[in-house]
């Protein structure tokens, strides 16, 4: 059985690569060159994914994915392409209803495992409280579960909310003291370390690699900062 | 977003007002000499020919006279030239700090008229060259990537159908990466050489940053809990650029400080490599920059430490090269705590 994909980029020779590259892998893709044909694919067939250029010559791919989400295909996860590598727009591609965003030129293997994953989560993750993704690795605060890669890791419950307040706050500094005020709970001094070993085990469980830590790292005499690009190439 | 506040920006103004006064007051009192001194030679001329040829019914305090007179009509022709300049000089000067829209008023037929004329036709050129620039920017990413893209998709069928050895696939995939980070580069440059273009300003946490990027490449990091606002992409780039070049050029041994210095903020990266002479010290921030000897094969030399002295120049900073004593480099950059927080 193949999964019909909707592919929307004006590049039409590497539209045709996507298909034959994404044919092996199972995907049944269709390919639309404009913003216009695309729209009419969209509206009248039963697709599985979209995925959808951010530059086409007769739209822009944020309106076009904004009218996606509002039209009879707003249940269809869409994954954008685009050559743009803007923070801004990442977050105004996921913020206007992408599922997700990949930078040309990608990896095709890693669109691959994108696809993989965003059809594996579908859509409906409203109402709760959602997956914080961080390069591989996901959080998903509605299951309660940490995965890297798609593989489930086990931690204990204290140290689920641990790194859920740590990821809240990535990118900044967090002393002992910040990360006790953030986790309620189980009642720990500051000073008895204990928190030390929970993000060491913290670590065991997501990092490559827990002696050269990459996700949560130590920041002598002021305490963990948990990294905001996790496995990325490019700010 | 581009004058800065506060007491020090109060000073400048202050100052830059007062300059604006000396100016106009020299310019006026130019204007007024060269009017009432050639009206006196002139008065001059005609009372000396009248003492010599005769026509005594001329009082000798005639020219003297009409030189008092004409002194005290100059005054308003001076202030009205010397108002029309004053006019056209603040236009090339707000064209100058990048109000692209800043004009001369175009009034009369004489010399200062012709000048502001001519300078609006500047102005125009320049406002549609930076719109084409901008436009290019826009799309010079799109299109230099799609060829990229293809080329990386093509390697990826090529690979399934045929073997290429692993060492030279690898080898192609490195090289389309290198060339996607030159484009990245390129339009950055681009992107932080238009001051017109204005940069994000957000609260970043200077020390996680720090952290951050010395975990990824494995490099020592001391730091105190330091925040500024910036643009958190550029900063995390002049970081990465520093740390990248340390480990490429400096040897094993790179770590990294993050210092509050009071009024600015200082960020040292040390390597224990060669060292960099003296001389080149300089022009190491240089695009495509490579020292005397240096060798294609190491790679590197593209827009790194350009980029590094561009974001903290946009940021009012400053970045060098030290020598380290016991040998190596010290990278120091110092961003102004002040002008990071008001741009």
């Amino acid at each position: 059985m193949t999964t019909p994909i909707l592919l929307i980029d004006d590049d039409e020779r590497l539209a045709e690569m996507l298909t034959a590259y994404l044919g092996e892998a199972g995907y049944a893709v269709t390919a639309a060159h404009t913003g216009k044909a695309g729209m009419a694919l969209a509206e009248n067939g039963r697709w599985a994914l979209i995925l959808l250029d951010l530059m086409l010559p007769d739209a822009d791919g944020l309106d076009l994915c904004r009218a996606l989400r509002g039209g009879s295909a707003g249940a269809v996860p869409i994954l954008m392409l685009t050559a743009r590598g803007d923070a801004m727009d990442r977050v105004l591609g996921l913020e206007i209803g992408a599922d997700d965003y990949l930078a040309k030129p990608f990896e095709p293997r890693e669109l691959r495992a994108r696809i993989k994953a965003v059809l594996r989560r579908g859509r409906g993750t409203e109402g709760g409280l959602g997956v914080l993704r961080f390069g591989r690795l996901e959080i998903d605060r509605d299951a309660r579960q940490l995965r890297v890669d798609g593989d489930v890791r086990e931690v204990t419950g204290y140290q689920f909310d641990l790194l859920v307040a740590m990821a809240q706050h990535s990118g900044r500094v967090l002393s002992r003291e910040q990360l006790l005020d953030l986790v309620k709970g189980e009642p720990l001094d500051a000073f008895d370390r204990s928190i030390d070993v929970h993000v060491s085990r913290l670590r065991a469980a997501i990092e490559d690699n827990p002696k050269a830590p990459r996700r949560i790292i130590t920041l002598r005499g002021a305490g963990y900062v948990f990294a905001r690009k996790q496995d990325e190439e490019m700010p | 977003m581009k004058r800065a506040c506060g007491p020090l920006a109060d000073d400048l103004s202050g100052r830059r007002h007062h300059r604006h006064s000396v100016l106009r007051r020299r310019l006026f009192a130019q204007i007024y000499v060269v009017v009432v001194g050639s009206v006196l030679l002139l008065s001059f001329l005609v009372g000396l020919s009248s003492h010599f040829f005769g026509d005594r019914a001329h009082s000798p305090l005639l020219p003297v006279l009409a030189a008092l007179i004409v002194s005290v009509a100059a005054w308003p022709v001076s202030r009205r030239l010397t108002r029309r300049l004053e006019r056209l000089k603040s236009a090339v000067e707000a064209l100058g700090e990048g109000d692209l829209a800043a004009r001369a008023d175009v009034r009369g037929n004489d010399e200062v008229a012709t000048l502001a004329a001519s300078f609006n036709r500047s102005a125009e050129r320049i406002a549609a060259l930076l719109a084409g620039h901008r436009r290019l920017l826009a799309n010079a990413s799109h299109e230099l990537r799609s060829p990229l893209t293809r080329l990386r998709m093509g390697l990826e069928l090529l690979a399934e159908k045929v073997t290429i050895p692993d060492a030279q696939k690898q080898g192609l995939y490195r090289d389309i990466r290198e060339l996607d980070q030159l484009v990245e580069e390129i339009l950055l440059a681009s992107r932080l050489d238009t001051p017109e273009l204005p940069l994000e300003r957000q609260p970043v946490d200077l020390a996680g940053l720090l952290a951050e990027e010395c975990a990824r490449l494995d490099a020592e990091c001391i730091a105190v809990p330091l925040e500024a606002a910036g643009d958190p992409r550029l900063l995390r780039r002049l970081m990465r650029n520093l740390l990248e070049n340390a480990r490429r050029h400096g040897g094993g041994e790179v770590d990294a400080e993050l210092i509050d210095a009071g009024e600015e903020i200082v960020l040292d990266i040390r390597d224990r490599g060669p060292g960099i002479p003296a001389g080149e010290a300089a022009r190491l921030f240089e695009p495509f920059y490579r020292p005397a000897g240096a060798g294609e094969g190491r790679g590197g030399w593209g827009l790194g430490l350009s980029l590094v002295r561009q974001i903290a120049e946009r940021h009012g900073g400053t970045v060098a090269c030290l020598t380290r004593a016991g040998g190596g480099s010290i990278f120091r950059v110092r961003l102004p705590k002040a002008s990071i927080q008001s741009g």
